[in-house]
């Protein structure tokens, strides 16, 4: 557990409700640096919440989110904006602009954030193409390409400003299998190649425990395991042997929290 | 009783708070600091969404609604053989009332839930929240320009259809009914005044594009993000915003023409 | 992003919009005949000015020269004062100008006509005109006609 001494992330405590719903209770973790951590856990879970906290777009009940030792959650609007710019997101959908082509698409982070001339930008926008295998498709629009596609040319946006570390939530949702490989191989690439700490939220477990480096499950409001996959196999937890087997019965319920039926009626 | 009371206090509260959100993010967008000053080009590319989109549908309402104007006003009118007035009517009835609040209308229609549509669309399709995590202030960059966009179009829309208007009343009145084209022109000049009904129908339709613009843009905002909660924050725009623009109109008129 | 098309049509839609507004202020409100750079004040004192409104028009020959800012009410004289705004140009009234109240059409509004007098003083600003011919009103002149026809029989 050296990779521990040096993490990137660190959550401690976090209590975090939605509404009145108590999504949190209590949940500390780890993200070692230039790794790659898998976030996994049943649906529901708050996976993509933990994300939304790092990325400091929800603020925590209590506790403390540390990226690279800033408290994100004390952050003033500038500084957060500041240390996002270190971030590379990429979403469930993609999130590419509809109006733009792939190429502004890409180049969209450098125009608003660098002074860069018009010949730098094309060359690190085919760059980045180029490292998701899409520099043929620079002209086309984002409605042209399919899902899988759509999702490396965010990819591509995400690492436009050369992030210390890139966030992929649900990245394998709807792949057929050529294009599940293809997006584990890049993932586990970059992360190499560009010396990256990556988070790869997703309930495909067996893909993503064959890339990651260090899991943490999540799952009844908790962190229900933190360590490695070896280790994660290995675990006793009769949550975790569930989670891992797929079978519905177990400490995760198969019903959504609610008061016992007989007082409702 | 009491639950009646209460379900009264929650809805007012949760409307209070609906509207104290929707003056945060129009102050956030408005007066909000930006690093770059004002983006130009986004500006123009939705001045050119809000406004020169709308122009056939404004130029061919103005056109026919003149021209209703017209026919209509020449009926009522030669019945009191004051037919020459009938420039005076198209223009006073165009100018005061019909060219503001038609346009803002039509505007809420076609660019309002267009806005709505669009705004939401980019928060369903998690393009807001890429924005935020790429650094960029989705209010400032997203919200921002299309707003002073409705709010620079729908005067100069209001213009336009008021124009338009009064040539599809003359077109009528003169080349089809026959009145004096001398007379039906000297009858608007000398009645209509440029400060008190031109320059108050355009307050008028300033006035008509903030509130607008301003629903429109904390619909998509604020919607729920999934295709159903677009297709209902799109609809809360066009009654929304047909009621705020009929209910000030009345005020405004009230204050303006009413002699308070 | 940035397309040349998009902007010059952009650039039409604001030049159609300032040419529409100049329509507007030429041919519908005709503001060049009737720009009123510099006015002068005087009041005409009617017995009833009933039916006239502020902004009625002012005419002289039928020309107009002016408008009705302001009408009120004098409690020493129990009469109407009625503040009329005049052109500068038209500076040549003579102080027992006379001032009545007209309709325009059977229906229409009620305007000020003015009748210059023989007088070679001229009206100044702050002058008074008495010489006036209040407004017909209709009920009168009804009631007067059914009085005529009852007498008659």
């Amino acid at each position: 557990m050296s990779e521990l001494l040096d993490p990137f992330i660190t959550v401690e405590n976090v209590v975090f409700r939605r509404e009145r719903r108590l999504i949190y209770d209590g949940i500390s973790a780890h993200v070692p640096r230039g790794k790659i951590t898998a976030i996994v856990g049943p649906s529901g879970a708050g996976k993509t919440t933990l994300l939304r906290l790092i990325g400091g777009q929800l603020i925590p009940g209590s506790g403390d989110i540390k990226v690279d030792g800033l408290v994100v959650n004390q952050l003033k609007r500038k500084q957060l904006f500041e240390l996002r710019k270190r971030m590379g997101v990429l979403f469930q959908s993609g999130a590419l602009f509809g109006e733009l082509s792939v190429f502004d698409n890409v180049a969209f982070p450098l125009r608003v954030h660098t002074e860069l001339d018009d010949d730098l930008i094309r060359l690190v926008v085919l760059m980045k193409l180029e490292a998701v295998g899409l520099r043929g498709a620079f002209d086309l629009m984002p409605y042209e390409l399919s899902g899988g596609m759509q999702r490396r040319v965010a990819l591509a946006r995400a690492i436009a400003l050369d992030p210390e570390m890139i966030m992929y939530d649900e990245p394998f949702v709807g792949q057929d299998p050529i294009g599940l490989g293809v997006l584990l191989a890049l993932v586990k690439r970059l992360n190499q190649a560009l010396d990256l700490t990556s988070i790869v939220v997703s309930h495909d477990l067996k893909e993503t425990l064959s890339i990651a480096d260090h899991v943490i499950m999540m799952a009844n409001r908790v962190v229900a395991f933190e360590g490695t996959p070896q280790a994660m196999r290995g675990s006793e937890d009769r949550l975790v042997q569930q989670f891992l087997n797929g079978s519905p019965d177990g400490p995760v319920s198969f019903h959504y929290s609610a008061p016992p039926l007989l007082e409702v009626v | 009783m009491l639950g009646y009371l209460q379900r009264i206090g929650l809805a007012a509260l949760s409307q209070l708070s609906n509207l104290g959100r929707a003056g945060l993010i129009l102050a956030q967008a408005v007066f909000g600091r930006s690093r770059a000053g004002i983006h130009w080009h986004l500006l123009i590319d939705q001045v050119y969404a809000v406004g020169v989109l709308s122009l056939s549908i404004i130029i061919v309402s103005g056109l026919f609604i003149g021209m209703v104007l017209g026919l209509q006003g020449y009926t009522i009118l030669v019945n009191y053989g004051s037919e020459q007035a009938l420039g005076q009517m198209v223009a006073l009835s165009l100018t005061r009332e019909l060219g503001p609040v038609v346009t803002a209308l039509l505007f809420a229609g076609r660019a309002g839930s267009a806005l709505t549509a669009e705004i939401g669309l980019m928060k369903v399709t998690e393009q807001l929240a890429s924005l935020e995590m790429m650094g960029i202030d989705p209010l400032r960059r997203v919200v921002a320009p299309r707003f002073w966009a409705g709010v620079i179009s729908l005067p100069i829309l209001s213009l336009i259809f008021v124009s338009v208007g009064c040539l599809g009343g003359a077109l009528v009145g003169v080349s089809w009914l026959g009145i004096d084209s001398g007379s039906f022109w000297a009858n608007m000049q000398a009645s209509v005044s440029f400060y008190d009904d031109v320059v108050n129908g355009m307050i008028k339709s300033v006035i008509f594009a903030l509130v607008v613009t301003w629903i429109a843009v904390y619909q998509g905002f604020d919607l729920i993000p999934t295709s159903e909660g677009i297709a209902r924050a799109t609809t809360r725009t066009v009654v929304y915003a047909s009621l705020a623009i009929l209910g000030l109109d009345f005020f405004l008129t009230a204050v303006m023409f009413g002699g308070i | 992003m940035y397309s040349r098309r998009l902007e010059i049509s952009v650039g039409g839609f604001v030049l159609f919009g300032a040419l529409c507004l100049a329509f507007l202020a030429l041919e519908v409100s005709g503001l060049a005949q009737t720009r009123s750079t510099e006015t002068y004040q005087i009041s005409a004192r009617f017995d009833n000015v009933a039916g006239l409104t502020a902004r009625a028009k002012v005419s002289a020959a039928g020309v107009t020269v002016g408008r009705v800012i302001g009408i009120r009410y004098d409690d020493k004289t129990a009469a109407a004062l009625v503040d009329i705004e005049i052109n500068d140009q038209f500076a040549t009234f003579s102080a027992d100008t006379s001032a009545s109240i007209f309709t325009a059409g059977l229906l229409g509004e009620k305007y000020i006509g003015l009748a210059t007098g023989a007088d070679t003083v001229f009206l100044k600003d702050g002058d008074v005109i008495y010489d006036t011919q209040s407004s017909i009103v209709l009920e009168e002149l009804i009631g007067k006609f059914l009085l005529n026809m009852g007498s008659n029989k």
